[in-house]
């Protein structure tokens, strides 16, 4: 799927595309974006969630890794050279990863008056958190390996209100 | 030898930071690490530190709080501080300027962007 230029598609695969490539040198491919449709994730897998806390309660955005694909990220990171990532840098890796994710979301909008404050990311294995509303959800590839971000239908919304106004 | 004071909820993110301060010529340096700004409280207080580099988005006391404590403080006000954060954009820049910030870097830091904000503030001499 190529995003057209402008879109909100393009910019939020554009803060991933950032993200990855300086953090763990992965060049990521978008795939596809759906709506209310949650993605199939293996129970080993990792997840990790950031609230946006203003300017407007948004929810929540999610972002899941399978687990191998997150060892190679951790040893990427962290130069780490035949051993094996632990739990704890993985949960810990993964969310910087969406930290830094977010961030480059925010700075990347249009309107640069508008100050955004996020919570702490919350990490985890297996099922991830319930959505507590309608979502998109994005699907990039990394190789053959799926990483989905889910992001709260009203965010998006936000997104292109902004696009709209610039 | 020069101390460094990294603070980071995120332990990936303070080993970052790190490493891109080695590679650009900070190897004789000392680093200490914090995981929120009251643990870093505690080593400014008992540390000599030649410069403090932190995160915003950190439990118990975050990068503002922490920020106004040392800008407020005649002890430590003289310390440079960078802020290396994913959530910046220019609001938030202008507040942090006015606190006293001497370099505002969005993540992910790069060793570039930390050399550019030693080079602009502190000055080369910093390595030597």
């Amino acid at each position: 799927m190529i995003p057209k230029p402008g879109s909100c598609e393009e910019l939020i695969y554009k803060a991933l595309s950032e993200a990855f490539e300086t953090l763990v040198f992965e060049e990521v491919v978008l795939s596809e974006v759906t709506s209310n449709k949650l993605p199939e994730v293996n129970l080993d897998g990792w997840w990790a969630s950031i609230k946006m806390l203003a300017p407007l309660p948004w929810g929540e955005i999610i972002i899941t890794v399978p687990d191998t694909l997150m060892n190679r990220f951790t040893e990427a990171i962290l130069g780490l050279s035949g051993e094996t990532p632990t739990a704890e840098q993985n949960s810990d890796n993964l969310g910087e990863i969406l930290n830094t994710i977010c961030g480059r979301l925010m700075a990347l909008r249009s309107n640069p008056d508008r100050v955004f404050r996020i919570g702490l990311p919350v990490s985890g294995r297996g099922l991830i958190p319930e959505q507590s509303g309608p979502f998109r959800c994005v699907d990039v590839l990394v190789g053959e390996e799926h990483i989905y971000l889910l992001a709260p239908e009203s965010f998006w919304d936000d997104i292109i209100w902004e696009l709209e106004l610039s | 030898m020069r101390t460094i004071l990294i603070v980071d909820d995120s332990a990936t993110a303070r080993r970052i930071i790190q490493q891109c301060l080695e590679m650009i010529g900070c190897t004789s340096c000392e680093f200490v690490h914090a995981a929120d700004g009251i643990e870093a409280l505690g080593i400014l207080r008992s540390r000599d530190i030649s410069l403090l580099i932190t995160d915003m988005n950190m439990p118990n006391l975050d990068g503002t709080g922490l920020l106004k404590a040392v800008k407020g403080s005649p002890k430590l006000n003289h310390i440079p501080v960078f802020v290396i954060s994913s959530l910046t954009n220019p609001a938030l820049e202008n507040e942090l300027k006015s606190i006293g910030v001497d370099k505002i870097i969005y993540k992910p830091a790069s060793p570039q962007k930390l050399l550019d904000g030693i080079e602009q503030t502190v000055g080369k001499e910093f390595f030597e």
